[in-house]
């Protein structure tokens, strides 16, 4: 039975847990359809969407365009003993800013469908104790329970669990509507809330890059692709790819 | 933390060379061009100086300055500077010294113009053999020895006066136009005395000009070659032939280096390509004399790009790359690419309206992207200073206006929102980019979209602003660019998708529609429909250009290239008239190939579906023309309405707002005028 | 000191594909004991894959019968092994649900994770991975901090290498564990909604155009080889400005980051800002009228032709072979 959903988007930039490192003040055409998918959510179900992310405080700015959208509140987490963080940290930032906030549904933008993003998001369920829907492409959600199709390299499928949960999606999902100018007036009014570590009862000596439990060692030039093989199309180098494929056991 | 990603590097772009006893710090030339920023007299300007001192502040290896006439003869135009004349020394010690302050080497070109005239030309203009360029209409006098002395006298005392000036080194143009070119030229010099009839006879008179030159240069100065490779015309020589020059040249003991050229003055859009020549064209002159050279090369031609130049360069296809217009559009091209802001550079977009247009005119030289060219005093990016107070700016409309006001206004650190109401920035020339040769200009917006990006401003895509909400985001100055919209009657199916925004300027009497019957039809189809991807019905298009430029002859071509069959009328006696003059030629030959028919001098009356009604301006005959679809292209009106409603609130109101109305939205202009109009308002906000 | 491995294999179809293989080879080079976790369905051949598995390295192969293909078991199978004896490494091959698995795993172990590896070396006792990153242009060691070292890798970036056939492995079956929390239930039935979208993120093969295209129609042979090959179309920026594909498709700085298997590149420059979108891809092939496009300087093959032509002449030839 839905109890008054209160779902909430994370609009982050799932590599990072950081919002646009580009430093535009635009959010990602990704973390838009995050924003997106949360307020058509609210408007079925009701509720309030909150859009949440980790970053420093000078890109909270960020989410103003969430606020235009149609978000209700924006929540930066920020601190200095966040930079750096790893996956561990950053999940659990999170995971303490979500309980704070009592969402029932959690959502993640995708700005890339592997690497840190997915591990971000199964980090953040496991901290939360919640199932984790991953890679969705479409979503519903009606009677308490989350249905999506999802996207994976074995294909297409139906997936459903129970609220609350996390939901991560998969690349561009739907379009976002634009602001009306009205929209992004009053957004601008808004103030964007701020939460730090300390506020959420986390330790500060566990957090940033001396939490991380992984470290760069060394970073050096990466050697070229190897020389390429350059052919001339004299009316056979179709020949030439097909085999190339072949060879690399592309096809 | 998120990664950061660096600048692709660009080491041999950045590695010093040594030519003769010159070191230059690094491999970027800024090319010898008239630029018309001497007086009428030849005499340098302060512009001039300062014109050349913004590119070695931008860190560029080698400016050749110039050309220079070498007598007044050989003064192709009034403001063709008189490098003969000792009165130039002091003025041009006053732009030696202001380059060498920023580590820059400095040669100037030296050239007879011979029998190449520009828009103020000598009395007579000077040749081996009577004859004009066929492309002129100005015939020659035949050169006596006489003659010739003086000459080689000229290119003497210039070059001791160079010398004078401090310059470190002379290049001679055996280019695209001069004097010497003609003697070379088997088909300019039909002479039968020793200067013509051989090749060795022909290269005579050009190689006694040179050894003038070196016997007047110290020692350790360079002397290079501006050479023309292939003339590109069908009675000119081709590359072979250039080749043979430059090894004749080369052979003779007295060149230090060659610097790449080609195209003349029949043949002027090689010379000067626009952006229907491709980047990178001429690589293949250049590499071939590469080949056979042992001297260092300068590589010439739409190069603009730093990953292009590294790429010759390390490929061992040149020693140097030459760089005319792209350092005019971003005199700071090879700082940025040195300090890892390629991302940065501003391209030149191969239009040729600022700078060649300009000087062709004698005019100043100007430049589309860059309102600062050859007005480095006034306006130049480095006079740009960080506004006491901040201020909130907002802009309205992401058209080339909007965005470098809110450029400029961010550089200066003000606060700055700008909403455009259409899903993408780049107002029209998102249109124009979809022109065939055209794709370049998009490249305008693109350097701007990454410069507001970069620089923090706010950006609202999907958003109309409307005046009546716009005080409550408490502005300090407001700047309107809406733009503007074809002027078709409000019926017009064109409202669907652009509103009409001129009806409150309709109704004071600010603004009027066209009155030609008939352009409220469905047949009737604008620019902006016609690129944006509508679906005509029919094959023949009339297209109406009453306005020259590429709006309408653009368009033909994008219709013919749809397979549409083409009329273009214009009232004027040329179809594109306002084209710049290598773009117009192009045009023309394009025009051939795909069947577009011109009518000049031509009127529209009115419209009917199937069929327009036309008069000829001279016979005053009218006649119905049979076609599915009319495109008029006349003066677009400004989206004004905006800037009228908010500034009637403002004054309503008790608060303190500026309003400023800039771009297209106060007159339909071209992108130049349009961006040094955005400049001047943001360096006053 | 002695090192314990467990590799995380999916078998597809009853194989388990080169790429994991090769993760458990590199595994294996740095481990004294390797086992594999190897989740199959009812009717796959077992006593096969785990020869094959043991020829690559493993020593000991734990089979679990009837695992849904969701996390949360996977996560709670791997735990309770590490409980029982500790690994110094848990390695997956890169997918939806390794990743899935992974991050979770993280957490409950306190576990760092490196993601995206193409190397796992041995440098003075200390586990190494090699990441390629800033569009594959550097290239970074990263290690882990405390134990077990959770590892994922590129998929297809390493080889397999046999071992000469060694002991028979220990085959132990492992049991499915009860669920604790409320679970994500998968329809596994193939089909589901067809949504809009342009499937270049998750892509194995993308097959892209640029300006060179010419016009709209010949986007037409972009969609026929994808077809073929089971690829998307990708498009470089001029080619949604000139509205011949929706802008889902454009690979680039503004558009989007793809890193497939194959990318095959067709009437591109290469500008940096179109590389920023596709330098990671695993293999890529270029065709351009023009021998000097800068594209050519990152391909792995490159044609020198038009596209027009060999595009079509591919697809034949592969419709032909298959
Ligand atoms: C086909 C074509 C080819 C051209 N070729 C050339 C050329 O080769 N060289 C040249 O110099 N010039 C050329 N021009 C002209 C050039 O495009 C204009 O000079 C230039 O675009 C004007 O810039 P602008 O910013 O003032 O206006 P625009 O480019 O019209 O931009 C105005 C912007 O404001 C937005 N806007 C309007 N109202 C609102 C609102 N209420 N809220 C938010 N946003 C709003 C519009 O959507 C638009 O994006 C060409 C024009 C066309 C149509
Ligand atoms: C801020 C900014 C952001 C940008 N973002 C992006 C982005 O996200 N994505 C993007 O792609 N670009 C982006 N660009 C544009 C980028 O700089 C290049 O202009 C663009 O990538 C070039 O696309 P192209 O390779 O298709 O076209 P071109 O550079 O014109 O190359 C076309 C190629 O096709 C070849 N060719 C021509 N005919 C044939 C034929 N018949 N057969 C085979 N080859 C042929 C030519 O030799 C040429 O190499 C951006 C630019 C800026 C300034
Ligand atoms: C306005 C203008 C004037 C020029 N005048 C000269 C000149 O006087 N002497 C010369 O050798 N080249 C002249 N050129 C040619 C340039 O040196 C250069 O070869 C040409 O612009 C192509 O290079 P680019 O693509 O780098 O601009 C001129 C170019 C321009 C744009
Ligand atoms: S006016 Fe046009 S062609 Fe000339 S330098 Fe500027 S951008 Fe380039």
């Amino acid at each position: 039975m839905c109890v008054k959903p209160v779902p909430m988007a994370l609009a982050l930039d799932a590599d990072s847990g950081r919002l646009d490192r580009s430093g535009g003040s635009l959010l990602t055409g990704v973390d838009e359809s995050a924003v997106e998918s949360a307020l058509r959510v609210r408007d079925e179900c009701g509720g309030e969407v909150v859009v949440l992310a980790m970053v420093p405080e000078a890109a909270a700015e960020a989410l103003r365009p969430a606020l235009a959208m149609g978000a209700d509140r924006a929540v930066v987490v920020t601190g200095a003993a966040l930079e750096g963080a790893d996956l561990l940290v950053t999940s659990e930032v999170l995971a303490a800013a979500v309980r704070r906030l009592e969402a029932d549904l959690v959502i993640l933008g995708a700005s890339s469908g592997d690497g840190a993003g997915a591990l971000l998001w199964s980090a953040l369920g496991e901290r939360l104790g919640l199932p984790v829907l991953s890679r969705a492409v479409e979503v519903t959600v009606a009677g308490g329970r989350l249905s999506a199709t999802r996207q994976t390299e074995t294909g297409v499928h139906a997936a459903e669990t129970s609220l609350p949960a996390v939901l991560a999606l998969s690349g561009e999902v739907c379009l976002p509507r634009y602001p009306t100018f009205r929209d992004v007036i009053a957004a601008k009014k808004k103030t964007v809330e701020v939460l730090t570590p300390e506020s959420l009862g986390l330790a500060g000596a566990d957090l940033g890059t001396s939490g991380s439990r992984t470290r760069v060692l060394a970073a050096a030039p990466a050697p070229a692709r190897g020389p390429a093989e350059l052919v001339e199309d004299d009316g056979h180098a179709h020949e030439r790819v097909v085999d190339f494929l072949v060879e690399r056991r592309l096809v | 933390m998120g990664e950061t990603t660096t600048g692709p590097d660009f080491p041999t772009l950045f590695s010093p060379l040594r030519i003769r006893g010159v070191e230059v710090r690094n491999r970027v030339v800024f090319q010898p061009h008239f630029n018309a920023l001497g007086d009428v007299h030849g005499m340098p300007t302060e512009d001039l100086t300062a014109y050349l001192e913004e590119r070695a502040w931008g860190g560029a290896g080698l400016i050749v300055d110039g050309s220079m006439a070498t007598m007044p003869e050989g003064q192709m135009s009034r403001k063709y500077l008189a490098a003969w004349d000792p009165r130039a020394v002091p003025l041009n010690r006053r732009t030696t010294d202001a380059v060498h302050a920023h580590g820059a080497t400095i040669f100037a070109q030296l050239n007879h113009g011979g029998h190449t005239s520009l828009e103020h030309p000598p009395p007579v203009l000077w040749a081996p053999t009577q004859m004009p360029e066929p492309s002129s209409p100005h015939t020659t006098r035949a050169m006596d020895r006489g003659d010739m002395v003086r000459a080689i006298e000229g290119f003497a005392v210039s070059t001791r006066n160079l010398v004078a000036a401090g310059y470190d080194g002379v290049e001679i143009k055996i280019a695209h136009d001069g004097l010497l070119r003609s003697f070379a030229s088997p088909f300019f010099n039909r002479r039968t005395d020793a200067y013509g009839g051989s090749f060795e006879n022909r290269m005579r008179f050009p190689l006694e000009c040179v050894a003038a030159v070196r016997e007047n240069l110290p020692e350790d100065l360079p002397l290079g070659i501006r050479i023309c490779l292939h003339e590109y015309t069908p009675f000119g020589y081709e590359l072979d032939y250039g080749l043979r020059m430059a090894e004749h040249l080369e052979a003779s003991g007295l060149v230090d280096y060659f610097n790449c050229d080609a195209g003349s003055f029949s043949s002027f859009w090689m010379e000067i390509p626009p952006a229907a020549v491709a980047q990178g064209y001429f690589r293949p002159l250049n590499q071939a004399l590469k080949k056979q050279s042992d001297l260092p090369i300068v590589a010439f031609g739409r190069i603009k790009d730093g990953g292009l130049a590294e790429h010759m360069l390390a490929t061992g296809e040149a020693d140097l790359v030459g760089m005319a217009r792209q350092l005019i559009a971003d005199p700071e091209t090879p700082r940025k690419l040195a300090e890892g802001r390629a991302v940065e550079v501003r391209a030149c977009i191969g239009c040729n309206d600022g700078c060649l247009h300009a000087v062709a005119q004698e005019k100043p030289i100007r430049c589309v992207q860059n309102p600062a060219a050859g007005q480095e005093l006034l306006w130049s990016e480095r006079l740009l200073v960080r506004a006491a107070e901040p201020r909130t700016v907002v802009v309205i409309g992401g058209g080339p206006a909007g965005l470098k006001v809110a450029e400029i206004a961010a550089r200066r650190g003000h606060r700055v929102t700008l909403f455009e109401r259409s899903e993408h920035l780049g107002g029209q020339l998102r249109l124009a980019a979809r022109q065939p040769h055209h794709e370049e200009v998009a490249e305008v917006t693109h350097y701007l979209e990454a410069a507001v990006r970069r620089l923090g401003v706010e950006l609202w895509t999907g958003v109309e602003a409307t005046a009546d909400d716009l005080l409550e985001l408490e502005p300090d100055v407001v700047v309107v660019a809406t733009g503007s919209q074809p002027n078709l009657p409000p019926e017009h199916r064109q409202s669907h998708t652009d509103p009409d925004a001129g009806a409150l300027a309709r109704a004071r009497g600010l603004q009027v529609l066209p009155e030609v019957p008939g352009l409220e039809l469905g047949c009737v189809y604008s620019v902006d429909e016609v690129l944006g991807g509508a679906e005509l019905p029919g094959d023949r298009v009339l297209v109406v250009d009453g306005q020259g430029h590429w709006e309408a002859a653009g368009t033909a071509e994008f219709l013919a290239d749809a397979g549409k069959q083409v009329t273009v009328i214009s009232s004027r006696p040329v179809v594109a008239g306002e084209l710049e003059g290598t773009n117009i030629a192009m045009f023309l030959q394009r025009v051939a190939a795909k069947g577009i028919a011109l009518r000049p001098l031509t009127t529209l009356l009115r419209i009917e579906p199937g069929r327009a009604r036309v008069v000829d301006g001279v016979t005053g005959v009218e006649q119905w023309l049979d076609v599915d679809v009319v495109v008029p292209v006349h003066s677009r009106r400004s989206r004004e309405d905006l800037y009228h409603r908010l500034c009637d609130l403002v004054a309503e109101s008790d608060r303190e707002v500026r309003v400023e109305r800039i771009g297209d939205a106060s007159a339909a202009r071209l992108i130049q005028t349009v961006l040094l109009e955005a400049h001047q308002v943001a360096v006053t906000v | 000191m002695s090192r314990r491995a467990l590799v995380v294999v999916e078998p597809r179809s009853g194989r388990v594909p080169a790429g994991q293989l090769g993760v458990l080879s590199a595994a294996a080079r740095v481990c004294d004991a390797v086992e594999v976790l190897l989740p199959v369905a009812d009717g796959d051949p077992v006593d096969e894959l785990a020869g094959e598995l043991a020829r690559h390295g493993a020593g000991a192969v734990r089979v679990v019968t009837g695992l849904p293909a969701t996390s949360a078991p996977r996560v709670a199978v791997v735990a309770a092994l590490h409980a029982e004896e500790p690994y110094d490494l848990v390695a997956f091959e890169n997918s939806s649900l390794s990743a899935d698995v992974a991050g979770a795993l993280a957490v409950r172990l306190g576990a760092g994770v490196c993601w995206d590896l193409s190397g796992l070396d041995d440098v003075d006792g200390e586990l190494v991975g090699r990441r390629l990153a800033l569009a594959d242009s550097t290239s970074v060691d990263v290690g882990w901090v405390g134990g077990p070292a959770i590892a994922i890798f590129r998929t297809a970036a390493l080889d397999a290498v046999q071992h000469p056939a060694g002991d028979a492995p220990r085959v132990v079956p492992v049991q499915v564990p009860a669920a604790t929390g409320p679970e994500v239930r998968l329809d596994e039935s193939p089909g589901g909604a067809d949504v809009v979208r342009s499937g270049l993120d998750t892509a194995d093969i993308v097959v892209a155009g640029g300006r060179g295209l010419g016009s709209q129609d010949n986007i037409a042979l972009l969609e026929e080889l994808a077809s073929v090959l089971g690829g998307v179309v990708g498009v470089s920026m001029p080619v949604v400005d000139r509205g011949w594909y929706p802008y889902a498709h454009q690979v680039g700085q503004t558009g989007r980051t793809v890193r497939p298997r194959l990318y095959l590149a067709c009437g591109i420059s290469g500008a940096v800002q179109h590389r920023v979108g596709m330098s990671r891809s695993g293999t890529v092939i270029a065709i351009n009228t023009d021998p000097q496009a800068p594209i050519f300087d990152l391909c792995d093959l490159g044609v020198v032709g038009d596209l027009t032509e060999v595009v079509p002449r591919i697809t034949a030839l592969l419709r032909e072979r298959s």
